[in-house]
């Protein structure tokens, strides 16, 4: 038997996925939630094997979601829209179904969760972060991050800077540290370059965070941020630093 | 645009410009040099009448940059030429007369030339004119064409963003699939939606932007519409539409309200979780129609991407439609979103 949770903001969509679903033995629907939030909470109570994502939904969309499992689950995106197929592509999704969808297009969706299911060996584990390359369209305005079960949304213009941990990056908003799965490159992509610059190979500011910059042993430099950090700005980053504030 | 253009008449092609120069040069110490034998004489004719022929020529190109093209027609041209070429003629002779220049011998000879020079002036100063004037002319209307084409390439532009929107299809997909999912369990309720969205996209396929309409008229398209959301998103999403009896009559353009409903509907199901409501309120105010749209809204989730857009399209169409930027005001306060729109009535 393999569970499913269904997230989809609007209830009739939810229930003609359940109807579909019940006429399936091998499936089982174990919850349906209508947002974000709680979806997140209901996948990690009910560790479920597939997940029927819609991609548009209230506050965090359902990439973002993504983002915050540490386990995700085999993913099927449900949504009207076409233009988030690369993005889901990118995300590994099983398969991404346009609403509205047939029964037959369905099973089709199923019979290779059941192929899946059979052999994991092709099942990448761990899903990248959002929007590599080609499904950047807008540089991102917000980050979804998580600490304990606790999900925050920080509009970039209050994240003060970025810096390489390990396999994550701390994201420093308003004076806390938020760790997320992710490269420094990709954050130096998906940033407004205007707003946010790579001044060290581990670390991104926000420029308007910025109150001085000083010069420190012989090629280097400091940057001073409004709230007291510090932070070393190399050779070729302080170039672009100077880029990007034209000085 | 028009810089470039004196930019380009006072600098552009000067080696033609001297070459011409140096031929009425040539010319007039030839005709004089005959008419009277005189070497010295011939040079000093040739210079200042070369001179006064430059001065000329930019005193009417002068002329012709400031004067609006295309009301320059040939006659007042010649005119000018003519008024141009006497007042140039008359000045020379003035400059003669002096003792240290003057001849009455040549003075004598100026005069009875002065027909011919008059003659010989005209024809040139209207060459001239026409030569500078053409050059403009088809300079402009290389611009003008360019602009045509831009306005055209916009307007084509703008037109299939509207078709677009007016198709939405989004939220054709997604009502579609909610009909979907009502047919198994509550045939009539799909049957009701079907008709719901088959009068909402007659009622706005045969709507023109560029008409206008009563405010009940356009109520009943928002009426509609906020049904069919109604029915997608459950119980979720609540509304209010405010409508009194003396705003009932009043005109506006078609879709402008629409436009903000339908924004307000999508930040507010987008930007909050909970339960929402869309509060609409229309009230006559003087000499205004003024409509209230209000969503709830968190500052805290960042703007979406794309927020903003049809706020900005439509502040585009009133300004196009009423040359004013303040008849839409935007608020955010204590998590209500209100975006307030004014349409003057003119009768």
């Amino acid at each position: 038997m393999i569970r499913c949770v269904i997230i989809d903001d609007e209830p009739l969509a939810r229930e003609l996925l359940a109807d579909y679903l019940a006429s399936f033995t091998d499936f089982e629907v174990v919850g349906a939630f209508q947002d974000g939030f709680e979806g997140f909470k209901g996948i990690a109570e009910l560790k479920p094997d597939l997940l029927f994502l819609d991609i548009e939904m209230p506050k965090i969309n359902g990439f973002e979601l993504l983002e915050l499992l540490d386990e995700p689950p085999k993913v099927i995106f449900t949504t009207a829209y076409d233009t988030y197929a690369i993005q889901a592509f990118d995300q590994q999704a099983i398969d991404y179904l346009l609403k509205p969808f047939s029964k037959e297009r369905l099973r089709q969706a199923l019979e290779k969760v059941s192929r899946e299911v059979q052999d994991p060996t092709e099942f990448p584990s761990k899903v990248r972060a959002v929007s590599e390359d080609l499904s950047v369209r807008d540089y991102l305005r917000r980050i979804v991050v998580k600490s304990g079960n606790r999900i925050h949304i920080l509009p970039v213009d209050t994240i003060h800077f970025f810096s390489a941990e390990g396999d994550y990056v701390k994201i420093v908003s308003e004076g806390k540290g938020y760790l997320k799965l992710g490269t420094m490159g990709h954050f130096e992509k998906v940033l407004h370059p205007n707003e946010f610059t790579r001044i060290h190979r581990s670390h991104i500011v926000n420029v308007s965070m910025i109150s001085k910059i000083e010069p420190f042993q012989k090629e280097n430099f400091l940057v001073f941020l409004k709230d007291g950090t510090q932070l070393p700005v190399s050779k070729t980053g302080m170039g672009r630093l100077r880029k990007t504030l034209r000085i | 645009m028009e810089n470039q253009l004196k930019i380009h008449k006072l600098t552009g092609e000067p080696l033609d410009h001297i070459a011409f120069l140096l031929m009425v040069f040539a010319s007039i110490l030839a005709c004089s040099f005959f008419w009277h034998q005189q070497w010295e004489w011939a040079i000093q004719d040739a210079i200042m009448s070369t001179l006064a022929f430059g001065l000329g020529v930019f005193i009417l190109n002068m002329i012709l940059y400031y004067y609006p093209i295309g009301k320059f027609r040939t006659w007042p041209a010649l005119m000018f030429s003519l008024v141009i070429t006497i007042a140039l003629v008359f000045a020379c002779r003035l400059l003669w007369k002096g003792e240290f220049l003057g001849d009455p011998e040549f003075l004598r000879l100026f005069e009875e030339s002065l027909p011919f020079r008059v003659i010989v002036g005209l024809l040139l100063f209207h060459l001239a004119g026409l030569i500078i004037l053409s050059g403009k002319t088809s300079l402009k209307e290389f611009q003008m064409m360019q602009q045509g084409e831009l306005r055209q390439k916009l307007s084509t532009d703008a037109e299939l963003h509207y078709l677009r929107q007016q198709m939405q299809p989004h939220f054709l997909f997604n009502s579609l699939n909610s009909i979907n999912a009502l047919l198994a369990r509550q045939p009539e309720k799909a049957r009701e939606m079907v008709q719901g969205l088959a009068d909402f996209y007659r009622e706005n396929l045969n709507k023109d932007p560029k008409k206008w309409e009563t405010l009940t008229r356009e109520m009943k398209v928002i009426g509609q519409y906020l049904e069919l959301e109604k029915i997608r998103f459950g119980h979720r999403l609540t509304y209010e539409l405010v409508v009194p009896a003396e705003a009932d009559e009043l005109k506006l353009p078609s879709l402008l309200i629409q436009t903000l409903v339908e924004n307000a509907v999508k930040h507010g199901l987008y930007g909050v979780t909970g339960d929402i409501l869309i509060r609409i309120e229309a009230r006559k105010e003087q000499q205004y129609l003024e409509v209230t749209v209000q969503n709830p809204t968190d500052n805290q989730s960042g703007k979406a991407s794309g927020t903003g857009f049809g706020l900005d399209s439509l502040e585009r169409r009133l300004f196009l439609i009423f040359g004013r930027k303040d008849l839409l005001t935007l608020r955010n306060s204590a998590g209500i979103f209100s975006a307030i729109i004014k349409i003057p009535q003119t009768n």
